[in-house]
């Protein structure tokens, strides 16, 4: 079980959370002059790296704030955690 | 013996309130209190309210104030719960939603939705945590914190209210109610927690 520091809560354990996906990931627009293969794009495409990610999560059942996770996805190691709105260093991604 | 009153008498009605359970613990519905809501990301002009109506001041991330009657709970960056005495509740929603009316807020009437249960005794904090992946013991959650987290799977707000006696109290939605009370009887008697001191 991973063990994930909110930046409002602290150090909670992996079921009080729910993972979100890739950050960053920017909606194309405007809408109507989108084609076809950018929204494909945005909607199903994913880079899925071998390492170290950026990713949204929420912690649902506890201050209910999404925030950002750098995770290893080969060896779940997280790096850092920072609210959405704080930067987080470019060596950290 | 796990003790049980139901001040909550409808909320719980049937079934079987006397549990084979061990000993020093004991669950309360506490009744006759109000909730509010608190929404807002005017900090400073929340805190005002507050303080002329209840003098309350906004707790510490996951911290709880009281004064008087009332106690303020941290929820969420921009979010807090005020519980008061239900007599108060609608007056005092109506005062501040009167002083907040030129910020954006939300001060929202939650009293029919939640309902609190005090589990009290030495004992009470292996119980919960049998449900629940926070560590209760008084050292990590002491008196004056509350955390919202999953109790049964279920969401709840957790309250240590004092040092002495030890106690916890369990904010829950209203519909979840009976099921904490099924659960904690079925948790309170497990061979598997550590024996009563």
């Amino acid at each position: 079980m991973l063990q994930i520091t909110c930046p409002c809560c602290g150090p909670r354990d992996e079921p009080e959370f729910r993972w979100g996906g890739e950050v960053p990931l920017v909606r194309p627009g405007p809408p109507e002059q989108v084609s076809d293969e950018a929204w494909a794009e945005y909607l199903f495409t994913r880079d899925n790296p071998k390492g170290f990610v950026r990713e949204r999560w929420l912690h649902a059942l506890g201050c209910r704030q999404w925030f950002v996770v750098v995770r290893s996805t080969v060896t779940h190691e997280i790096r850092a955690t920072t609210r959405l709105t704080d930067t987080l260093p470019e060596a950290l991604t | 013996m796990l003790e049980h009153q139901q001040p909550f008498a409808p909320l719980i009605q049937g079934g079987d309130t006397t549990f084979v359970a061990m000993s020093d613990i004991q669950m309360t519905w506490l009744s006759g209190w109000g909730f509010l809501l608190l929404q807002s990301p005017s900090e400073s002009a929340l805190q005002d309210a507050l303080m002329s109506h209840t003098g309350l001041r906004l707790p510490a991330p996951q911290t709880v104030s009281t004064r008087g009657d009332y106690a303020l709970l941290w929820l969420t960056p921009k979010e807090w719960l005020l519980a008061a005495p239900a007599s108060e509740t609608e007056s005092l929603q109506a005062a501040l939603t009167r002083q907040m009316a030129t910020c954006l807020a939300a001060v929202i009437d939650m009293s029919d939705a939640l309902a609190v249960c005090e589990l009290s005794g030495t004992r009470c904090a292996d119980v919960l945590m049998s449900g629940c992946t926070l560590d209760l013991h008084a050292d990590t959650f002491p008196s004056g914190r509350c955390s919202r987290t999953g109790l049964a799977d279920i969401p709840a707000i957790l309250w240590n209210p004092a040092r002495e006696p030890r106690a916890v109290r369990c904010i829950v939605d209203r519909s979840h109610a009976r099921h904490l009370r099924d659960w904690l009887a079925d948790a309170a008697g497990c061979p598997g927690l550590p024996p009563a001191q």
